[in-house]
């Protein structure tokens, strides 16, 4: 059995190497440098285990000789056992190294020398650290022999089912491209030869020219160009502070500092924005914050584009906008049904298309700005423990969040969650979290219906979503989705002011995917919804009489009981399509905006949202959420809970509100 | 002038902006409530005294002169602003100035003794007032093209507003961003203190 023993310079590693091999031991060179090489055995039960000292070091980059070594030894020999030797004093710079080895061992034993002196700066956890890196730790005092005797036992007996440092999705999927193809050449462990191409690493680059692999290298350097645009920063930066994020994110879930602050601008802010007490409040002041921009921005731009489209009434007299322009122009040379299918069919549905394209494209912005400055990470760690007592872990927060922006790739990031059954209560909490799209209905009705109060009530229903959330979530996790949360390490970046183009980047992205959906749903959707408003030919467009009245008509007693109109539950109808549909459709049922005012009282506006709030997530989220489970019944649970979620909580403010005498 | 005494003005300073902030807070809440913004408010800037409470390592004298100067400071403004500001009638606005003034006010004893501790919350503290008050700069910009968007085809008169806290606000920031520039003065609490 082979032992490496690994750590930075001036971590006691010698002392723990004489602890374990006494004076079984002898010093010599390694092979061409004058490098000191110690060579030790030890008798473990019976068994006789070599022992190597590798050279101390900060990291493994190929910059110092020290770092060649000890890497080196550690690819070719293959040690059985790492044992990293840490000066717990320091234990968060020591901890970098650790990412590192990682990435090429699977069974390393952590030896957190010096912990009396540790335990004068933080009280740590070690067994919390056992179960979040999945790998024995031994906190030991070499010098006086303290825990020489389980280090031993650990070497042995140890279990080791280490975590992965997982990088940012930008470098992760390009480290996936590039080791696929590493292992084509037969190099091994591969994630680790794609980790240290990428990242520049003068030896590995030298091993893969010699072995004539240039299509490896020609895509290692576009990837590597990719990642640098997208941070703007080098690659080596770029990766440094990925694992720097695990190291801080580990010493931040396992030691608790006994004064408090820190040195450098990160710990200060997180000392804060992660604070028991004020951390959920910036959080809650933050997220506002972010909304009132995303909607109070986009107001002027949504304007000018409706106007745009549609064109408005000014004092009785109605200004043209394309749409009217395009189907007068149209009517001269082509039949009047044609013109009005492309003009009030897919026009306007285009129209409707873009005019939500700033809100999405100001949300994301705004999104990608908060996750690449480092606060969502903050955001996962605070609400950890939250997350908890609804049986996700602290990283479940973050599909959630998303929820906010679209609930497609929402439920597509529950990815990031290893516990499939943490995965599906995750995927059957995030229809009730509102996306985009339904705030935006929310905001266009609450400043009709609530001009006053508009932001309150939009409040007021997103802290209701969080609510029901919640509870669900405590009730989901004791009976239908009963698991244990799996440990693992909260990645804490160094806060980082983020790039204009690595934003915009993420941020058109993402508003792509929805102009694609929208480009075709919304598009769709309001070519049917034209139709309906349209036949039988000859009814007067959107009435009584057509088939979209006639709907109205069928469904109005089902409304009565949680107050809605049947205009509006025809609008909830089309929302399965897209719910931003749902403005389209009543403003197709009433004309105006007056006349949306005029057919609800608010108490009845505010039913109809909160029940929009929980019914059914839309057409395209129930597609993400069969592709991701491929389980028919698991979808028919998602649509059925939305539902009964709806209609319960539409009753409630609908009737509480009718006996409590409010908005009636 | 010593850096360090800089350091400490601007802390004693910025008790000053945390007692506005938290006067424009309690404002915006009576404001919904009444109507109007009561005169008794104006009592927050006692709030800018707080530092005769906590700090005792600054020459009495100098203390009450810098402090006395915050809290007329502090006064004028809410006098003023009592006739002037457009207060916002969001209570989300009122619990952010709350949060805000809450981290100045707790960031005193620890950053007054140039102790990172200290240092942190008033870094956050005054982070997040900048944030605040150039987002409510920002919408008001945009409510502004707004209004004249929807002005389009209408004689429509120029648009009105009063002057918004937040650029009070920011405008009293810039003095209280020193302890920023100087952070290499603070320092970490000893380890057997």
């Amino acid at each position: 059995m082979l032992v490496a023993l690994v750590g930075n310079p001036n971590t006691g590693k010698s002392t723990v190497f004489n602890a374990l091999t006494g004076m079984r031991q002898h010093v010599g060179n390694w092979p061409g440098v004058t490098v000191e090489k110690k060579e030790g055995t030890m008798v473990v039960d019976g068994k006789v285990i070599r022992v190597v000292d590798l050279p101390g070091t900060y990291s493994l980059t190929a910059y110092s000789i020290e770092e060649v070594i000890a890497r080196n030894f550690i690819i070719e020999e293959k040690p059985d056992v790492i044992v990293h030797v840490i000066d717990a004093s320091n234990l968060e710079r020591n901890l970098y190294l650790l990412t590192e080895l990682l990435e090429l061992s699977p069974r390393i034993v952590l030896a957190l020398n010096m912990f009396d002196e540790a335990k004068k700066r933080y009280r740590i956890d070690v067994n919390k650290m056992r179960d979040l890196l999945g790998l024995p730790v031994v906190p030991m005092v070499a010098i006086r022999g303290e825990g020489i005797d389980e280090l031993k036992y650990e070497i042995i007996h140890g279990k080791f089912n280490p975590r992965r440092v997982e990088y940012p999705e930008d470098i992760e999927k390009r480290i996936e491209i590039l080791s696929d193809k590493i292992k084509q050449i037969g190099l091994e462990p591969a994630r680790w030869y794609a980790i240290k191409t990428l990242e520049n690493d003068a030896d590995v680059l030298k091993k893969l020219s010699g072995m004539g692999a240039k299509d490896v290298l020609h895509l290692a350097e576009h990837l590597r160009h990719d990642i640098e645009d997208i941070f703007g920063d080098d690659i080596e930066s770029v990766m440094a502070s990925s694992r720097y994020s695990f190291a801080h994110g580990l010493f931040h879930e396992v030691a608790a500092p006994i004064n408090v602050g820190g040195t450098t601008i990160t710990d200060m802010i997180d000392h804060v924005v992660t604070h028991k007490y004020l951390g959920i409040p910036i959080f809650i002041a933050i997220m506002y914050m972010s909304f009132q921009f995303v909607f109070l921005v986009a107001a002027p731009f949504q304007d000018a584009i409706d106007f745009f489209f549609n064109g408005k009434d000014v004092n009785g007299v109605h200004i043209n906008g394309l749409i009217d322009l395009s189907y007068a122009w149209m009517s001269t040379f082509m039949p009047d049904w044609l013109a009005s299918l492309i003009n009030h069919g897919v026009l306007r549905g285009l129209g409707a298309v873009i005019t939500f394209l700033p809100v999405i494209m100001l949300l994301f912005l705004i999104l990608s700005f908060l996750e690449d400055s480092g606060y969502l990470a903050r955001v996962a760690f605070l609400m950890d423990s939250i997350m908890k007592k609804i049986g996700l872990e602290g990283r479940g927060v973050i599909p959630l969040m998303l929820g906010f922006g679209c609930n497609v790739p929402a439920i597509m990031a529950t990815r990031t969650l290893k516990d499939e059954t943490e995965r599906k209560l995750s995927i059957a909490l995030n229809p009730f979290i509102p996306c985009g799209a339904r705030i935006q209905v929310f905001a266009f009705l609450s400043y009709i219906f609530f001009p006053d109060n508009a932001a309150l009530v939009l409040w007021s229903l997103l802290m209701l979503s969080i609510v029901v959330v919640f509870l669900l979530g405590i009730l989901y996790s004791k009976t239908l989705f009963r698991g244990e949360s799996q440990p693992f390490v909260l990645e804490l970046p160094p806060y980082r002011i983020p790039t204009l183009k690595g934003v915009s980047i993420h941020m058109w992205e993402k508003s792509e995917g929805f102009l694609k959906k929208a480009g075709t749903i919304i598009v769709g959707a309001a070519i049917i919804i034209w139709i309906l408003a349209s036949l039988p030919w000859g009814v007067e467009y959107g009435s009584e009489e057509s088939y979209i009245g006639m709907l109205a008509a069928v469904l109005a007693p089902l409304g009565v009981l949680v107050g809605l109109t049947p205009e509006a539950i025809i609008s909830l109808f089309f929302g399965f399509f897209a719910k931003e549909v749902v403005i389209d459709v009543l403003y197709v049922l009433y004309g105006n905006k007056g006349a949306i005012l005029a057919s609800m009282t608010p108490l009845q506006a505010y039913s109809f949202m909160v029940f929009m709030l929980f019914y059914t997530p839309c057409v395209a989220t129930l597609a993400t959420v069969y592709n991701e489970t491929r389980n028919i019944k698991f979808l028919l649970f998602v649509i059925g809970e939305g539902f009964l979620v709806a209609f319960t909580m539409a009753f409630l403010v609908y009737h509480i509100g009718s006996l409590m005498g409010v908005g009636i | 002038m010593k850096n360090e005494s800089k350091i400490i003005i601007a802390i004693l300073y910025s008790q000053g902006l945390a007692s506005v902030s938290a006067y424009f807070s309690a404002a915006i809440v009576s404001n919904m409530i009444t109507g109007h913004t009561p005169f008794f408010l104006i009592s927050f800037s006692i709030l800018s005294l707080l530092p005769f409470l906590y700090v005792k390592k600054i020459n009495p004298r100098y203390l009450l002169i810098f402090s006395f100067l915050t809290f007329l400071l502090s006064l004028g403004i809410m006098v003023v602003s009592h006739e002037y500001i457009d207060l916002s009638g969001d209570v989300m606005d009122a619990f952010i100035l709350l949060l805000i003034s809450i981290l100045l006010f707790a960031s005193l004893r620890d950053s007054i003794n140039l102790l990172y501790s200290g240092l942190s919350f008033y870094l956050v503290g005054i982070g997040l007032l900048i944030s605040y008050s150039a987002l409510k700069i920002i919408i008001l910009l945009a409510d502004v093209f707004d209004y004249y968007i929807n002005c389009i085809g209408e004689s429509c008169a120029p648009y009105t507003t009063g002057v918004i806290p937040a650029i009070v606000l920011i405008l009293l920031t810039f003095p209280a961003l020193i302890p920023y520039w100087h952070r290499d003065l603070f320092r970490r609490e000893a380890y057997d203190s």
